[in-house]
């Protein structure tokens, strides 16, 4: 029962502490929320793109381009022949451009620069690489587009990225520990009265130190959970610029479902802003506040 | 029930209490006087801990203060009450607040503070007052709530650095009355002061302090009663 009072007067405390704390409140949560949007982020974006790759190595579509000229129907014909493959669509080049256009608002003057185009189902996604192997060599080929090699570029600009999205959050996590720091020291200065009564009748330091701590783990909740929301629409946004940068140029069926990722990566910003702020905290009043 | 054995207390080449050594019994009433400087601050800080002695040994009911471990501290400090020169009244807070405050602290339920601080505060008679701000109340109130907060956990040993520092000298006498009234329930009771003409009106011990050594321990004009 007295622990359970403890508790709940540290709660007291801790609400007192972020009152008096005022505007600096405010100053704390922006910096750290931005540190933990970041954070999330990058793990947002190391997430999708790895979870793209995945997809990519099981696709079972890939894109026969022809060149001006070359046999459209036979070709489907000969390349339907081949075991492992199930479908071969045909694409005319007047369809292609019709839906290009109808995408990106070209006009017609310039002509129609697209060719003939054979979208081409295989049985298995390991039949992929060893069909497109055979048909690479087929005459009025122009080129052929398949996901796993188009994106192997994608995997040094995800690995760049990353590292450097890790960098800047920990610069901002310094600044952030840095601004925690100063804020829970000026509350210590200003209530050193409160702190020393409290001492000299004995209570307990836990009790003492517990108010700030609690003040830095609010800090922690309260900015991640308002990072994650900018992260919900980047989400979304990571996965429409990724549909119409590729969807147009060749046919990929995979859906996203990024609910566990997101909920994994507000699970480690939330530890992460807990954990960071209520050190930060727990330094400060170990510095501060004396026996 | 306090034993200074040989107590030395050095703040860097400063010698702030030198080879001290003197015995107070359980329910004594004992002045601290000499002037500014003389280690009297010094000696009740080492009592309740806030510094360490350099040499030497003080018991508190056998147990030596000078050795004890941090985390001990507190409970040491919870059989004790101090009292200081400037009240350290929490301005925001009320009078009943004010005693209550290190209560909450200590995990004590609501209805036993209530019970504990209304008796604190009729002992010194501002029971009356316990809604008022420090602001709201003369200097000598204002001790008196000090005193009420020193004495709401009921402790063996009172410590009071320089209670009437800042009071005029008949507040002052009801003051030191106050602390002699709760000296006969049986509570040890210290009292630092640089007002050697008011403790002369007082029937009890005094230890006199000059440049941090004990130049003399007599009781003054002693009380039939002691």
């Amino acid at each position: 029962m007295r622990s359970l009072r403890i508790i709940w007067r540290i709660l007291k405390e801790t609400y007192q502490s972020i009152k008096f704390s005022g505007m600096s409140n405010f100053m704390v949560i922006s910096i750290l929320t931005v540190t933990l949007a970041l954070f999330g982020g990058v793990l947002q974006f190391n997430s999708s793109i790895k979870q793209i790759y995945q997809n990519l190595d099981n696709q079972l579509e890939f894109s026969v381009y022809l060149l001006d000229g070359a046999e459209t129907k036979s070709l489907a014909n000969k390349i339907s022949q081949i075991e492992e493959v199930k479908k071969v669509d045909i694409i005319p080049k007047d369809i292609a451009w019709k839906n290009f256009r109808a995408k990106f608002g070209f006009s017609d003057e310039a002509g129609n620069p697209l060719p003939d185009t054979l979208h081409v189902n295989v049985k298995t996604a390991q039949d992929l690489k060893p069909v497109v192997e055979k048909i690479k060599n087929y005459s009025g080929i122009e080129q052929i587009s398949f996901a796993p090699e188009l994106f192997q570029g994608l995997k040094r600009v995800r690995s760049i990225l990353f590292s450097f999205g890790l960098f800047i959050t920990l610069i901002l996590a310094i600044s952030t520990v840095t601004i925690i720091s100063n804020t829970i020291q000026l509350i210590i200065k200003s209530r050193s009265l409160e702190i020393k009564i409290l001492r000299l009748v004995g209570v307990d330091d836990w009790f003492i130190r517990g108010p700030f701590i609690t003040h830095g783990v609010f800090y922690g909740i309260v900015s991640a959970v308002i990072a994650i929301l900018p992260l919900l629409f980047f989400q979304k946004f990571i996965w429409n610029s990724f549909q119409s940068s590729f969807k147009t140029i060749m046919p990929l069926t995979f859906s996203f479902d990024s609910s566990n990722e997101l909920g994994l990566i507000f699970s480690i910003m939330l530890l992460t802003g807990v954990t960071v702020c209520s050190a930060s905290s727990y330094m400060v009043t170990s510095k501060y506040i004396k026996i | 029930m306090i034993k200074f054995k040989n107590v030395s207390k050095f703040f860097g080449p400063i010698k702030a209490l030198d080879n001290i050594s003197f015995d107070i019994e359980a329910g004594e009433m004992v002045f601290v006087v000499g002037p500014s400087g003389a280690g009297k601050s010094t000696l009740m800080k080492l009592l309740y801990r806030e510094e360490r002695n350099t040499h030497g040994q003080i018991l508190i009911n056998n147990i030596d203060v000078s050795s004890l471990s941090n985390d001990k501290v507190p409970y040491l400090r919870r059989r004790m009450g101090i009292i200081f020169q400037d009240f350290k009244l929490l301005p925001n807070k009320t009078i009943f607040d004010n005693i209550a405050y290190g209560l909450r602290g200590l995990g004590v339920s609501e209805f036993e503070i209530q019970k504990r601080v209304g008796g604190a505060l009729n002992l010194v008679g501002l029971l009356d007052r316990a809604g008022a701000y420090p602001d709201e109340l003369s200097g000598g109130e204002q001790q008196r709530i000090g005193i009420a907060r020193a004495i709401v956990q009921g402790p063996p040993l009172v410590i009071a650095d320089e209670p009437t520092g800042n009071l005029d000298p008949k507040t002052s006498i009801e003051i030191f009355n106050l602390l002699k009234s709760i000296s006969l329930r049986g509570t040890t009771v210290l009292v630092s002061t640089h007002n050697h003409k008011i403790v002369k009106e007082f029937r009890e011990r005094v230890l006199v302090l000059e440049d941090g050594k004990l130049v003399n321990d007599t009781i003054l004009n002693p009380s039939p009663y002691a």
